[in-house]
């Protein structure tokens, strides 16, 4: 189960093009670091789901909550669990961060405490700042390979995620070239996400993501280091063996497996969620969070539901019919298929017919 | 040149893996009876992902 916290909700110190809380961030920016009060009951409600907890920090940017907001975390999950929970990895601190802010003191701090670091990074400088910015229109390339190497020093691993944009689909073998070279230790691409204030201007064509894709698996099969995964291709790779998928965007159930808890308490499905009042299922404070997760069943429900050509689809087991959110920004709802879904059968029908002899 | 056995390497752990992880749920099934759901999910270890159970 993964709880993810937004400690400062959806706010953030970049300003990137084409983030997919565009509209909704805007009227949240000036939200406060979630309080004692929340962060304790969160973490006290956590042994409820399941013994195998991934406290995910998400935002917005999370180390925007400080020092002394993690810090607490660590304090509140030695008084609730036990220390081999924490040793053994059954209890992870996950980070999702741009990676600006994290100082040496931060750095030593998380690694110490055996924090887990993702960041996002589009390949090379130029693609990456065009896009991912702070306010004053400066890219941020340079300050996240900084803060890579500060951790990769400290004997760390770090994944990213990493975005196809207009900016960097016409350059596949600079971008992967760029990418093993930037010092993350595995990647996940994901398609650039239109929302309703429209990130379209950065959305590539589907033929050209599709060359993308195709490219970079070529090379990536081509480089055959199986220390620099990519979870796109392991998903489809792993199905001819038997696997299931690693994403929650590429797992039918994958959506149960989560909930998020913004800074004043406020509860959604997932953190793409928040911000959207129709989708808000609870506030801590107001009741429990194992109880706003099971009440909350039936959105769960229609978020995992398929239509008809789902169901009957060769490759659903490994694209799970994407995610839900997409879904519904794009389409209107849940019951229909993925918006990539005909670019995500060609890519998923190239892999088969370039690796699937692998497997047999 | 290109390499005659390109992908070898990257298919032969992912089996690997996969093989571990349905030994594992299969382990799970028999000692709860359940049938375990596989959770994935940004900066997962991917080892540790198919652990938590639903009701069969």
């Amino acid at each position: 189960m993964t709880i993810m916290i937004l400690p400062v909700g959806l706010r953030c110190n970049l300003s990137c093009k084409y983030c997919y809380h565009g509209v909704v961030s805007r009227r949240l920016r000036k939200v406060e670091v979630m309080s004692d009060v929340i962060l304790e009951r969160i973490i006290r409600e956590s042994p409820l789901f399941a013994s195998d907890i991934d406290f995910l920090w998400h935002g917005g940017e999370p180390m925007l909550a400080g020092i002394g907001h993690f810090r607490k975390v660590i304090e509140f999950q030695k008084q609730i669990f036990s220390a081999g929970a924490v040793s053994s990895g059954r209890i992870r601190n996950v980070i999702q961060s741009n990676l600006t802010l994290l100082t040496k003191r931060l750095c030593d701090f998380f690694a110490e405490n055996n924090f887990i670091l993702s960041t996002s990074i589009d390949g090379y400088r130029e693609a990456h700042d065009a896009n991912r910015i702070y306010a004053n229109g400066l890219g941020t390339y340079m300050r996240v390979l900084k803060s890579i190497s500060m951790w990769r020093e400290k004997g760390k691993s770090i994944g990213a995620v990493s975005l196809v944009t207009k900016a960097n689909v016409g350059q596949p073998a600079k971008y992967f070239e760029q990418l093993k070279a930037s010092g993350i230790t595995s990647c996940n691409f994901h398609f650039c996400s239109q929302d309703e204030q429209g990130s379209i201007e950065t959305i590539p064509d589907r033929e050209e993501t599709a060359r993308f894709f195709k490219t970079v698996f070529d090379l990536w099969m081509e480089d055959d280091n199986p220390d620099f995964p990519i979870r796109n291709f392991r998903n489809v790779l792993r199905s001819f063996c038997g696997g299931k998928p690693l994403d929650c965007n590429s797992n039918i159930e994958g959506c149960r497996g989560f909930v998020a808890i913004t800074a004043n308490g406020d509860v959604y499905p997932c953190h793409r969620y928040v911000g959207r009042d129709n989708f808000r299922i609870g506030n801590v404070l107001e009741t429990s969070l194992f109880d706003i997760y099971n009440n909350a069943e039936t959105t769960y429900q229609e978020f995992c539901s398929l239509g008809e050509e789902c169901q009957t689809c060769e490759w659903l087991n490994v694209c799970g019919n994407g995610c839900a959110i997409e879904r519904y920004i794009v389409k209107g709802g849940f019951r229909v298929t993925d918006p990539e879904c005909l670019l995500k059968k060609e890519l998923f029908s190239y892999i088969k017919s370039k690796a699937g002899h692998l497997f047999e | 040149m290109a390499n005659p056995n390109k992908g070898s390497r990257i298919a032969g752990k992912i089996k690997q893996e996969v093989a571990a992880e349905n030994a594992k749920l299969k382990e799970i099934h028999l000692a709860t009876g359940k049938e375990p759901l596989v959770c994935g999910h940004q900066g997962c270890s991917e080892t540790n992902c198919s652990n938590y159970c639903s009701e069969s």
